[in-house]
C-alpha cells in the first residue's frame, strides 16, 4: 500500500497516461477492499485471535498468558484516518505476531489494557482501590534538542573537535587562503587542509542537525509512567508511539553519559527487556529516558528495579593492576607513534638522518604516550562495581560512561573470562548474561576486576541466583540433580 | 554403567583428545593443501627475484600442523567441568580462560549431539541453554551414555512454572 500510491503518482507524472495510474489505483483499492473485508479478530477469555486471508485463509491465535507487550503506533496514514495501529508480541514469537492494523483509538486502548492487565491489579481494581499511574519521567522540547546536540558520537566528536580547533594557527589560514580566494585555485596544503576542515565542519553541522532533528520527531513529548506492572512510554512526533513494558521482563537497565553529557550532569537510561523481538524501526524502543540529570536517570533505574540503589556511594574501585594494564598500553602505543613516525620519516619522505628527525620521532611518540597515559588514568577511573541490594553494579567507558544495573535474580549465567595479559596481572573480567533478545540490548561486564574478586562473586552470584526469584517470587532453593554428587 | 560426575572439577573423557587431534590435522591437510593449489596459481612463471616464491606452500603446512599437534592436548588440559551443589561450572579457554556458572534454576533445555566422528568414539556433546542467548554451557567429549544420563538428570531437576523463561 505504501509503495504502490507513489507508484501511481510516478505513472502519471512520468507521462504514462492517466488511465495506467488509475488501473493501480483501483487494483490497490481493490485489494485494500479485500483485505479489510477479510480481516477479521475476536478476543477470547484466553486467546487473541485473528484471521485474514482471500485464497489462504490464515487463523493466528495468540495465547494471552503468552502475551508480551502490546505497542500502539500512529502515523500520518493512521492519523488521516483517525485510527491506530496495535502490535502484539508473544513468546517464543520472531518479530510481531499480531498485527491490527487500524482499529479505533478508544478500542485499542482497551484492546490493551485488556490484554494486558494483571489478575492481582484487577482485583484490586475491581475492590474499588484505584490502580493509580506513576510518572517516572516527562522531557521537554528543549531538553530533546538538547539531547540531540549532545548525543551519540556526533557530540563526541564535535566537543573534540571544537577543542582542537582552538589550536590552529588561523591567522596562517587566512593567509593561505587570501590568493586562493583572489586569484584562483593553487592547493598548497595548507589550502587542502583548510578545506578538509570546512567540510569536516560542515559535516558536523549537518550531523547535528540530522541528530536534533531526529531526536525531537522520535521522541517528541516522550513520557514515562508506571500503571498495572508496566513501563509505559509515550513518544513521537510523526508517528506516535505508544509501547508497553512489562516491569518483569525489564533485565537490566543502563545509565549512559558520554563526555559532553557527563560535563553538563546529563544521562540517558536504556533497558533490556527480554522478548522484545520487534522493533519500531528507530531503536528508541528500549530508551527510558532520552535525557535527563544524572540523578534523574538512577532515580527512575531505582524506582523501575524497586532497589535501593545508591548512585553517589562510590563503586569499589578496581586493583591498580587495571590501571597498569592500561598504562603499560598507552606506554606500547607512545612506542608504536615513535616508530611510526621514524618510518615515515625515513622511508616515506626519505629525510636524511638529523638531531631534529630524532626529536620530532621522540616528540611524536612522546606526545602519543603522554595523552594515552591520560586516557589511560580515565579509564581506570571509569571501571567500578558493587554489589548491593542485591543488584550488581558495573561501571565502564571513557567516550561514554555506561553504569549498567543488573538485579540478581535476573542472572541467566555468570562467567569469568581472562586473556593472557590479564592473567599475569591477576585480573578478569566478569560477564553477566541476562535474557536478552538477540542482537539486542547490551552485555553488562565488569571489565578487570581482581580475579579473585571476580570469581568469588561469580560464586557466590550463581549461589544466590538459585534462591531468588524473577522479582520478588522465591523459587526455592534448587536441588543439585540426583545422584549427580557421587550418588549421595 | 559409568561413574555418576563428581562435585570436584574433573576433564573431559580422553578420548575427546585424539577427536579432536583427528579434526584438527584433517583441517591441516586441507589448509595445506589450499595453501599448495594457491602456491601453484599464484606464483608467475618468470617470478622476480623478491617473489617469497615456495613460502606459502612450506609455511602453512608448518604452521598449521604445528597448531594441529599442540592445540588439542592444550585446550583438553584446560577443560574442566563440575556439577556443584547449586550450578554447573566449567572451565575452558587456551588463551582466554573463560569460567562459567550456570545455575540448574536458569536452563531452559539441554541438548546432547554427536557427530558422526563422535559416534565413532562414544562420544557426545552436552549442551545446556539459558534464557540468554548463545551459551557457554557446553560440554564436549562426555561418553555417550554419561552424556545421555547427565540430560536426564538435567530435565529432571527443572521444576516447570517456578521460573518464567523469559
Amino acid at each position: 500500500m505504501e509503495v504502490v500510491l507513489p507508484l501511481a503518482v510516478a505513472l502519471f507524472l512520468t507521462g504514462a497516461g492517466i488511465l495506467p495510474a488509475f488501473g493501480v489505483l483501483m487494483a490497490v483499492t481493490l485489494v485494500s477492499l479485500v483485505r479489510y473485508r477479510r480481516f477479521r479478530w475476536r478476543l477470547d477469555p484466553d486467546a487473541l485471535i485473528v484471521e485474514k486471508g482471500l485464497f489462504r485463509r490464515r487463523r493466528r491465535v495468540i495465547q494471552r498468558d503468552r502475551i508480551q507487550t502490546v505497542d500502539l503506533e500512529r502515523g500520518v496514514r493512521h492519523r488521516l484516518c483517525g485510527v491506530v495501529e496495535v502490535r502484539v508480541e508473544a513468546i517464543g514469537g520472531v518479530g510481531t505476531q499480531g498485527r491490527l492494523s487500524a482499529l479505533s483509538p478508544d478500542v485499542a486502548d482497551r484492546l490493551r489494557r485488556v490484554l494486558l492487565e494483571d489478575p492481582e491489579q484487577t482485583q484490586r481494581g475491581a475492590k474499588g482501590e484505584a490502580v493509580e499511574e506513576e510518572l517516572l519521567a516527562r522531557v521537554r522540547p528543549r531538553a530533546l534538542v538538547l539531547a540531540g546536540l549532545t548525543g551519540g558520537r556526533v557530540g563526541v566528536v564535535a566537543a573534540v573537535v571544537g577543542f582542537l580547533l582552538q589550536f590552529l594557527p588561523e591567522e596562517q589560514i587566512a593567509e593561505a587562503l587570501r590568493p586562493w580566494i583572489a586569484d584562483g585555485p593553487e592547493a598548497t596544503p595548507l589550502i587542502v587542509g583548510a578545506m578538509i576542515l570546512g567540510l569536516v565542519g560542515a559535516a558536523l553541522m549537518g550531523g547535528f542537525v540530522l541528530s536534533v532533528t531526529a531526536t525531537v520527531l522520535i521522541h517528541w513529548n516522550f513520557t514515562l509512567s508506571r500503571r498495572d506492572g508496566s513501563l509505559w512510554v509515550r513518544r513521537g512526533l510523526i508517528t506516535e508511539h505508544r509501547d508497553s513494558v512489562p516491569l518483569r521482563r525489564v533485565q537490566a537497565v543502563r545509565v549512559e553519559e558520554n563526555v559532553v553529557r557527563r560535563f553538563l550532569g546529563l544521562a540517558s537510561l536504556r533497558a533490556v527487556v527480554a522478548g522484545r523481538a520487534g522493533d519500531s524501526g528507530d531503536g528508541g524502543s528500549d530508551l527510558l529516558l532520552p535525557v535527563g540529570t544524572r540523578e534523574e536517570a538512577f532515580e527512575i533505574a531505582r524506582r523501575i528495579l524497586g532497589k535501593r540503589i545508591e548512585p553517589l556511594r562510590p563503586l569499589e574501585a578496581m586493583p591498580s593492576a587495571a590501571h597498569d594494564r592500561r598504562r603499560v598500553r598507552a606506554a606500547a602505543a607512545g612506542f608504536g607513534g615513535f616508530l611510526l613516525t621514524l618510518g615515515v620519516l625515513a622511508w616515506g619522505v626519505e629525510v636524511e638522518w638529523s638531531p631534529s628527525m630524532l626529536a620530532a620521532t621522540v616528540v611524536t611518540g612522546g606526545l602519543v604516550g603522554l595523552s594515552g597515559l591520560a586516557l589511560a588514568a580515565a579509564s581506570y577511573r571509569a571501571l567500578g562495581w558493587s554489589d548491593r541490594d542485591d543488584c550488581l553494579l558495573v561501571r565502564e567507558g571513557i567516550a561514554n560512561r555506561r553504569t549498567s544495573i543488573v538485579p540478581v535474580s535476573r542472572l541467566q549465567e555468570v562467567a569469568t573470562r581472562a586473556s593472557p595479559f590479564q592473567r599475569r596481572r591477576g585480573l578478569a573480567t566478569l560477564h553477566l548474561r541476562v535474557a536478552r533478545p538477540p542482537g539486542r540490548g547490551f552485555a553488562p561486564r565488569g571489565l578487570d576486576m581482581g580475579e579473585e574478586d571476580a570469581a568469588r562473586l561469580r560464586d557466590s552470584l550463581s549461589s544466590r541466583i538459585g534462591r531468588s526469584g524473577p522479582w520478588g517470587g522465591a523459587t526455592g532453593g534448587r536441588r543439585p540433580p540426583e545422584g549427580a554428587n557421587g550418588g549421595a | 554403567m559409568s561413574s555418576p560426575p563428581p562435585t570436584t572439577p574433573r576433564p573431559l573423557d580422553p578420548r575427546v583428545r585424539t577427536l579432536w587431534w583427528i579434526t584438527a590435522l584433517l583441517w591441516a591437510a586441507a589448509a595445506s593443501a589450499g595453501a599448495v593449489a594457491a602456491e601453484l596459481i599464484l606464483v608467475p612463471e618468470h617470478a622476480p627475484p623478491y617473489w617469497p616464491v615456495g613460502w606459502l606452500a612450506r609455511g602453512v603446512p608448518v604452521f598449521a600442523f604445528a597448531l594441529a599437534l599442540l592445540v588439542p592436548p592444550l585446550r583438553y588440559g584446560r577443560w574442566r567441568f563440575a556439577l556443584r551443589a547449586h550450578d554447573i561450572w566449567i572451565r575452558h579457554g587456551i588463551l582466554w580462560v573463560t569460567v562459567s556458572v550456570i545455575p540448574y534454576s536458569r536452563i531452559q533445555f539441554a541438548d546432547t549431539e554427536q557427530g558422526p566422528l563422535e559416534r565413532l568414539f562414544g562420544l557426545s556433546s552436552l549442551v545446556v541453554h539459558t534464557a540468554a542467548p548463545g551459551t557457554s554451557g557446553r560440554l564436549p567429549g562426555l561418553d555417550a551414555t554419561q552424556a545421555e544420563e547427565l540430560r536426564e538428570r538435567l530435565a529432571r531437576v527443572q521444576d516447570p512454572g517456578a521460573d518464567e523463561p523469559t
